[in-house]
């Protein structure tokens, strides 16, 4: 492969930028499900890194129930890699989907202040994370992968470009169009584009509110949820893994305009990449501190976020 | 010179005593209360109790601290019940007087009523149970002076029915009350120049806390036949009354004052002996109850009676509360207990009630508990009643709380040198406490003024990164905090030499414990002045609506960061007494986690509710550490945020307001579930609600007739 020019002869650089980008789609995954629900609820959904930890656990168990200590080589091998997202997913997915009856809808039904809401969402997400904590131990889990998914698999500028980037990389490329698609073209979007808008009128409209903010939260959740498998992969899977992502993922929600789709996709590419780059001079503890300075400074100078907030207000 | 004073009580006040104004629809439970003889039988009978507790028996296990022996023999606790009822009979008589002196007629003509017949006969009835008392007291009493065991005697019954006088009587006749006063003076003289107290009481072979006892009563007849005749002589000289109101608290910061006084008077040697350990080993020294581990039901009797004289406080005056003057026809109208003065009255008698059971709880401990205590319960209170000013006053959802906890912590160690950095000079922990305050404070400024101009959420969202943020410094930072790995040093813990004082609270734990109890008392009154003053009705008005509140020229901005910066400035405080009594600091203890904690107390409590968020944090603190204590079934203390984070979500969808909510809190709780306020304020309403379908459950609740209720007509 062609390397360019500035990237000749500088590893680091190389790795730092793949490596943000990888984690960047990460983010971005995460974000979505922030975004999503910030949409329709005008609300932070503080419990949604529990829905990304639930994903990790669930690509774990389905990993290992299928893999137990094989670790089978081969190109289609990476169909096992699948499996485990979707489990991942479908783990997110019903985690997010009872947290919104649990912790949500009563309160929407009581028509219950805004603090309310963000209380009850972190003891739902102190709830499940230490809950997981109890269930499955303390101790970092690593999810048993295939060879494929292991080592280096191509290099680039002289740097080696692990597999499980581009894994990630793609499969949260796929998620995202897939999720872009429902969003825009399907008549589920719409009603979540038309309750973000306005939700008295969409339900004048005919669009079931409760079913729509139902399923906002399960798509938020399947995206987190795969991530949560990917991320697992990567770095193994513990209860309070969902905190540091959570928070960042949020940072990109923000980045990108909190309640717009494609903003916190390009934010959580961004700030994989703000993250990672300062790691040139700094060691890699202090790649949190970075991410919540960016944090920080963005809620100070631009609120609301490089795209500007959309998915429904208007402006 | 006329006796007679000047009205204390301008205007027709509404009268304690019971046969004037008995009201005419009172119900039995109201005219129960209100009757003056019961509610003092049960006070007296309630003090009787306290003092056969205090004379309770000595446990078997060394106490703590030296100082009691004592044992409750049957002889004993007749003597007391003995002198209970003569203290009664006399506040009965003296109640009869003042009744008749203190009518309105009395009042306005200032003269003195005749008794009538009813009065005479309950006079009678009085004068034959004092009698009764008086006989029995000295048949009982193993003195061998008839003189001055009677002068001590009466002079102790006088002193106690004037304390029960002065803090349940309303009006009573001042020239008697001052005859009174006379003859306690003589009596006290008579008995102190004829036989020395501590002479007799020796002959009488009394106790030591007995001793005590008497001659703490007498001291208190004195000074309150002092007290007295100076207020008097304002009053016949200047013409100044003291009001009643007012009076009761003067009275009240004279016997304690006394009290103290006494205390140290005579235990000046143990005071210079302790005063090398410290002030609060000396205080914790001087406690009256019996201190050993079987003495826990001491606490809990004497928890009790406090609580049933608080009840019976609090019946007479809601009973007095419950009445309404006419001024036209110079009448009382009943018009029923209004909720306001339930919660008022009940609210001080609790307070003072769990103040005592505070005070005395830990030294019926032993160490280890003592410890959990200090470091588990009471420093958590202070983070909560910090914590509650920032989210229950100001509606600010702070989730980095902690953070502030964590510099005030540091900064004790930076200045006890205890950092791998040095500091330009060393301190003890204890002058590092204004260091540890400016600090905390100034880190509260630097994060709060420009986030605060942000949205609720988005301030939760900041602070998480901040608590984040400071504890990956702390972690990081090997070089300035010593990294995991704790500090390098050891933060010494408070002691300083200061002319003759000298405090060296090195191994020790219960003056942290008592340090702090004051500190929490003086925050709590200092908390809920601020709630009441312009301040808090600013934070008021911007938790409802920050928009409206801008619009009124409230400073929005000024008013958050203040809160925020309130908050920040007790965490820091707190900060330090975490250093120096547990001498090392590690980057876990400030974990975001334990922000949460914090959070719960004070949600648990009632936002906005500083007993509310005292008594979370104590619950919830206190509960893990007992049940670990016990080992009940397999408790493990690490699942505590399991059912902690249940217990939010519970909170929030069946009990919003919190246990012991602020009332002003439930009430914009309501409102904004019918959908009043500005959705952008943290106590707003969210946009989505389910349409259609369902009603919230709590429509209708909020009646239109509450008073200040400003949102929409609701039809």
């Amino acid at each position: 492969m062609q390397c360019p020019s500035f990237l000749a002869n500088n590893n680091l650089w190389v790795s730092l930028i793949v490596g943000g980008i990888a984690n960047g789609f990460l983010y971005a995954l995460i974000a979505l499900g922030y975004t999503l629900v910030y949409g329709v609820l005008r609300l932070i959904n503080f419990a949604h890194s529990e829905v990304f930890m639930a994903g990790g656990f669930g690509g774990l168990f389905a990993m290992r129930a299928i893999l137990g200590t094989s670790s089978p080589a081969g190109f289609w091998a990476i169909w096992f890699m699948i499996v485990g997202i979707v489990a991942g997913a479908a783990a997110g997915g019903a985690t997010a989907f009872v947290l919104e009856r649990v912790a949500y809808r009563p309160l929407r039904k009581r028509n219950a202040p805004r603090l309310t809401y963000l209380i009850s969402a972190i003891g739902a997400s102190f709830f499940l994370f230490n809950l997981g904590g109890k269930e499955f131990g303390r101790i970092t889990a690593f999810i048993p992968t295939p060879a494929v998914v292991q080592g280096n698999s191509f290099t680039l500028c002289g740097v080696g470009v692990e597999s499980v980037w581009i894994l990630t990389m793609v499969t949260a490329l796929v998620l995202l169009i897939v999720l872009d698609t429902v969003v825009n073209r399907t008549k589920l979007g719409k009603g979540i584009r038309a309750v973000a808008q306005d939700a008295e009128t969409a339900s004048l409209m005919g669009v079931h509110i409760d079913r729509t903010i139902a399923l906002t939260f399960v798509l938020g959740g399947l995206m987190g949820g795969a991530a949560g498998c990917l991320f697992g992969v990567q770095f193994g899977v513990i209860y309070t893994m969902g905190f540091v992502p959570g928070l960042k993922a949020f940072t990109a929600a923000v980045l990108g305009g909190i309640g717009n789709i494609r903003g916190a996709m390009i934010g959580g590419l961004m700030l994989g990449l703000v993250e990672n780059i300062p790691l040139r001079w700094m060691s890699a503890e202090w790649q949190d501190v970075v991410a919540f300075g960016v944090l920080v400074a963005l809620l100070l100078f631009r609120p609301t976020g490089l795209l500007g907030e959309r998915l429904g207000r208007e402006a | 010179v006329t006796l007679t004073a000047p009205v204390t009580e301008p205007g027709p006040g509404p009268s304690r005593t019971g046969a004037r104004a008995r009201p005419a629809r009172s119900g039995r439970l109201q005219s129960l209360a209100a009757s003056p003889s019961l509610r003092r039988l049960g006070i007296l009978v309630a003090a009787g109790l306290v003092l056969a507790v205090m004379t309770g028996p000595a446990g078997t296990n060394a106490a703590p601290i030296s100082g009691f022996t004592g044992s409750l023999k049957f002889p004993r606790l007749l003597w007391f019940l003995g002198l209970a009822l003569v203290m009664f009979a006399i506040a009965s008589i003296w109640h009869a007087f003042g009744e008749a002196a203190t009518s309105r007629a009395s009042r306005l003509r200032s003269s003195i009523v005749k008794l009538t017949a009813q009065r005479k006969v309950r006079l009678a009835l009085d004068l034959a149970i004092l009698a009764f008392g008086f006989i029995w007291v000295s048949w009982i009493s193993p003195h061998d002076t008839w003189k001055g065991g009677v002068c001590i005697e009466v002079g102790c019954a006088f002193a106690a029915m004037e304390l029960v006088v002065y803090l349940f009587e309303s009006r009573s006749f001042r020239l008697a009350r001052l005859g009174g006063y006379a003859l306690v003076a003589v009596y006290g003289v008579l008995a102190w120049m004829h036989n020395p107290v501590s002479k007799y009481l020796n002959r009488i072979g009394a106790v030591p806390h007995e001793r005590t006892l008497g001659t703490l009563l007498l001291w208190i007849a004195l000074a309150l036949a002092v007290l007295e005749g100076l207020l008097f002589l304002l009053a016949v000289v200047r013409g100044i009354v003291v009001p009643r109101s007012r009076r009761g608290l003067v009275t009240l910061a004279g016997v304690v004052l006394c009290t103290y006084g006494w205390l140290m008077w005579t235990r000046w040697h143990d005071w210079r002996a302790a005063s090398r350990q410290s002030v609060a080993h000396w205080f914790a020294s001087i406690h009256l109850l019996p201190h050993n581990h079987s003495a826990g039901l001491a606490v809990l009797a004497v928890g009790a009676i406090v609580l049933l004289s608080a009840v019976l406080w609090v019946g007479a005056d809601l009973a007095r509360a419950s009445r309404r003057s006419r001024p036209e026809t110079g009448r009382y109208e009943f018009t029923g207990i209004t909720k306001q003065a339930k919660f008022a009255y009940g609210r001080t008698a609790i307070t003072i009630a769990a103040l005592l059971v505070a005070l005395q709880w830990p030294l019926h401990m032993n160490a280890g508990v003592q410890s959990i205590l200090t470091t588990q319960v009471a420093i958590y209170v202070l983070l909560a009643m910090g914590l509650n000013v920032v989210v229950g006053f100001a509606g600010l959802l702070d989730l980095g709380y902690v953070a502030f906890w964590a510099i005030g912590a540091y900064t004790a160690a930076y200045f006890t040198g205890a950092l791998p950095i040095q500091p330009p000079f060393l301190l003890n922990p204890f002058w590092i406490i204004p260091f540890a305050i400016a600090a905390a404070m100034f880190a509260g400024v630097l994060l709060g003024t420009p986030t605060l101009r942000l949205r609720g959420d988005y301030l939760a969202i900041v602070t998480l990164g901040f608590g984040e943020i400071i504890e990956i410094v702390a972690n990081n930072l090997a070089g300035v905090t010593g990294g995991p790995a704790g500090t390098p040093g050891v933060i010494p813990q408070f002691s300083f030499h200061l002319f003759s004082v000298k405090y060296d609270w090195t191994g020790t734990v219960l003056p942290y414990y008592y340090l702090i109890l004051g500190v929490a008392v003086i925050f709590m009154v200092a908390f809920s002045f601020l709630e009441h003053s312009r301040v808090g009705r600013s934070w008021t008005a911007i938790r409802e609506d920050e928009v409206a509140a801008d619009s009124v020229g409230i400073n929005a901005l000024k008013y958050k960061v203040m809160a925020f910066s309130i908050g920040a400035s007790t965490s820091g405080f707190a900060g330090v007494f975490l250093a120096s009594q547990i001498q090392s600091l590690f980057p876990v203890d400030f974990v975001v986690q334990t922000s949460i904690l914090i959070l719960v107390f004070v949600i648990f409590g009632g936002m906005g509710s500083i007993a509310g968020a005292v008594i979370g944090a104590f619950f919830i603190q206190w509960l893990p550490q007992y049940l670990q204590l016990h080992s009940f079934r397999d408790y493990q203390l690490q699942d505590e945020f399991i059912y902690l984070g249940a217990m939010l979500v519970l909170l929030m969808i069946f009990r919003p307001q919190g246990i012991i909510p602020a009332r002003r809190r439930r009430r914009e709780i309501l409102l904004t579930e019918e959908g009043v306020g500005h959705p952008e304020s943290p106590g707003g309403p969210v946009r989505v609600t389910s349409f259609g379908e369902t009603l919230p459950s709590d429509y209708g609740k909020l009646s239109l007739d509450e008073p200040g209720y400003v949102g929409p007509e609701t039809e």
